[in-house]
């Protein structure tokens, strides 16, 4: 899969608001609940990884077996746009 | 890449605003954070503290009974106009009546009218802090949609909302099953009338499978509750018990689970609610599954089962919604993840998920009829319903655009919106009750939603791609209602308390604490930079995605065969055979003296004279023998 390449602004933008995220547990006091709350980063991480994952597993159950052609079911399409 | 930098810079801005106003609105609010602090008590609902009178005892859904009869008779040109202040007198009556009441009785008791009938005794009103947050909401909800739908003179439609809106509210103060069963087939008869009178081929095809898939439900719950009567002698709806399981008790739960739309029952939902009418579609995504919810909150809070349905709920949404390409289909979708939430809530029982299930299902109609409307309002504009047909246009729809954020900013669980201080309770309440892999996977399905209806749609509809598109203007309607559930996701986001105070249960929970605003943030910002990375990979594709429904879809033509085709072929076969044979019958005995006479030769004229004696004579031997018989008989 070919992932667009964010540009130079983009990449500033994304570094300076993303940084700020991670760091902001240093900066407030967050309490800890979980054993993975101590992994810094974790949820950043987790939501971006985790963005991936669905998209990735989702296009692939797609791509596999769940996505049929618009008339699969035999039925016509587009009388009710 | 203007586009994308200005959705970027839009998705960021709330997330700097609310991290900006994190520290004074976590010092507003209490300290705790209660994952892991509180311990997890099952649930008690109130007991029966008195019964109602007065005006206070009339069913809340007979207002939008009468009202339905009422717009039916009202001139066409005020029918439109009467039609939202149906649900604002039930909002009255369960304002200045019900509360009032209950609260006079004790506010953590029930306060019920029963009337007897047959041998049982039916409890027509049960109100309690639960069934008065569900009624006010649904309530609520036809207020916003008729507004919504005001432009709409179609009178069918207006009845059927009318009545269904009644059906759920009459679901929701319902203390027995024979009126919760009554008032579930109304909604079920209401809401396809939503579908139908979209007037294609295809939505009388998807109201047909509709309706039949709801007949089925109902069938299973009035099994259900037939079986419950006989086994315990009370009809009346009560908590059943997690430790002790019954097959009238699972019949009743297949029955609340296939409305609640829980896979692999709940196929019928992204089936019929693209192709229902625009503003029908509205009361359909707030009412039927969270009527389930409110029945399985009621009768099934604490059956651990339903929290890894819950959970599988909630991610298999997100899954199906990467795949949609019809917008309303994919804003189904989630409805199913986010439904799974509160039914996860329910499945977990404590007091906390209880309350953040009711709290979920408040705000989830809330942001979910603001997104529809926001759907609503393209498809209605530019005749075009898909992703691969629609973008480039916001700048021409800027104000309903903006109200839809509102809406998925909402859902995705921003701080300040109402999604943010509900879905929080249901994934606290997991991890009070250490179910740590709950805890994660439901904060998963919180990313897909983010992804999906905050970032995809919206993307893809009104960014992306110019096509050229002119929207028509929308109705002031339309944006008005749009507007009055963008100010209550906005409100009850900014003032949590609001809700929390009618919640079934008295509840201290914080939303805006520094740990749980920086866990937001940092996962919302980084599902927003992988957005970004995948725009390409997410584009809508001109398929449809298989589900359950595969299995009564594609097998109809199969079962049309064995069930319709095959006995009509066998009655028809033998109903033509027994008319050839009567036919050969009436034939060989029209002249029955040419077999005495032995003339099997061609036919010959019929003489009347040549025929007379043959017959005459053995018809004056039977006479004889009767008349001889009746004499014997005599002596």
């Amino acid at each position: 899969m070919k992932l667009k390449t964010p540009d130079r602004r983009g990449w500033i933008f994304a570094g300076i608001t993303g940084g700020a995220a991670v760091l902001l547990p240093y900066i407030v006091h967050v309490e800890h609940h979980f054993r993975w709350d101590s992994i810094p980063g974790f949820y950043a991480l987790y939501g971006g990884l985790g963005c991936a994952l669905i998209v990735l597993f989702s296009k692939a159950l797609g791509a596999s077996f769940l996505q049929k052609s618009e008339s699969w079911y035999g039925e016509d399409v587009g009388d009710d746009r | 890449m203007r586009n994308r930098l200005t959705v970027t810079s839009l998705l960021t801005l709330p997330l700097l605003v609310s991290a900006a106003a994190a520290p004074a609105l976590a010092s507003a609010t209490a300290t705790a954070h209660q994952v892991a602090t509180a311990h997890p008590q099952t649930i008690d609902f109130p007991a029966i503290g008195g019964t109602l009178s007065g005006i206070a005892a009339i069913p809340t859904a007979l207002i939008f009974l009468a009202g339905a009869i009422l717009i039916a008779l009202l001139p066409r040109s005020i029918r439109s106009t009467a039609m939202p202040l149906v649900p604002v007198a039930a909002l009255a009556h369960i304002a200045t009546q019900l509360y009032p009441a209950t609260s006079a009785i004790g506010s953590d008791l029930a306060a019920v009218v029963r009337l007897d009938f047959m041998a049982y005794q039916l409890e027509i009103v049960h109100a309690d802090r639960l069934s008065l947050l569900f009624g006010s909401i649904f309530s609520l909800i036809g207020v916003i949609a008729g507004i919504y739908a005001w432009h709409n003179r179609d009178t069918r439609q207006q009845i059927a909302a009318l009545l269904y809106t009644g059906g759920a509210v009459g679901v929701t103060f319902a203390g027995d099953l024979f009126t919760l069963y009554a008032f579930w087939e109304l909604m079920a008869v209401a809401s396809v009338i939503l579908i139908w009178t979209r007037g294609t081929r295809d939505a009388a095809r998807a109201g047909n499978r509709y309706i039949l898939v709801h007949l089925a439900g109902g069938a299973v719950l009035l099994a259900g509750i037939l079986l419950h009567a006989a086994d315990s002698g009370s009809i009346l709806f009560r908590h059943f018990d997690p430790f002790h399981h019954t097959t009238a008790g699972w019949l009743i739960l297949t029955g609340f689970c296939l409305n609640a739309a829980v896979p692999p029952l709940g196929a019928w939902l992204p089936d019929a609610y693209p192709r229902a009418t625009i503003t029908g579609a509205i009361f359909m995504s707030s009412l039927t599954t969270k009527t389930a919810v409110y029945a399985l909150l009621r009768g099934f809070a604490g059956w651990e089962i339903l929290v890894p349905l819950g959970v599988m709920m909630a991610l298999y949404g997100v899954v199906y919604a990467v795949l949609a390409n019809d917008i309303r289909e994919l804003l189904a979708y989630h409805i199913i993840s986010q439904v799974g939430y509160m039914v996860a809530g329910a499945g977990m029982g404590t007091e906390m998920a209880v309350n953040g299930a009711a709290a979920h299902a408040v705000c989830h109609i809330l942001y979910k009829s603001l997104l529809f409307m926001g759907a609503g309002v393209v498809i209605a504009t530019t005749g075009r319903r898909k992703l691969t047909e629609l973008g480039g246009f916001v700048h021409r729809q800027k104000l309903a655009f903006g109200l839809y954020m509102i809406g998925a900013f909402s859902i995705s669980g921003f701080p300040l919106f109402n999604g943010f201080v509900s879905k929080s309770m249901v994934i606290a309440a997991a991890g009070q009750s250490h179910l740590d892999w709950a805890f994660l996977l439901l904060t998963l399905a919180s990313v897909g939603t983010f992804l999906h209806t905050g970032l995809k749609l919206p993307y893809f509809t009104w960014m992306g791609e110019d096509r050229g598109i002119a929207p028509e203007p929308a109705p002031r309607n339309m944006i008005a209602g749009m507007a009055i559930g963008a100010f209550f996701c906005t409100l009850l986001g900014v003032a949590p308390r609001l809700l929390y105070v009618y919640l079934p249960f008295a509840t201290s929970y914080a939303p805006y604490t520094p740990t749980h605003l920086v866990e937001t943030i940092q996962i919302l910002l980084f599902t927003l930079f992988a957005f970004y990375l995948f725009i390409p990979k997410l584009g809508g594709q001109a398929t449809i995605s298989m589900d359950t429904d595969v299995l009564y879809r594609k097998t109809a033509p199969l079962a049309r065969i064995i069930f319709v085709d095959t006995p009509s072929w066998i009655f028809a076969t033998i109903g033509a055979a027994s008319e050839d044979l009567a036919a050969a019958v009436a034939h060989a005995f029209r002249d029955p003296t040419r077999w005495i006479a032995g003339d099997f030769g061609p036919k010959r004229p019929f003489n009347v004279d040549r025929s007379r004696q043959p017959v005459a004579v053995p018809l004056a031997l039977t006479i004889a023998v009767f008349a001889l018989l009746a004499l014997a008989s005599i002596r």
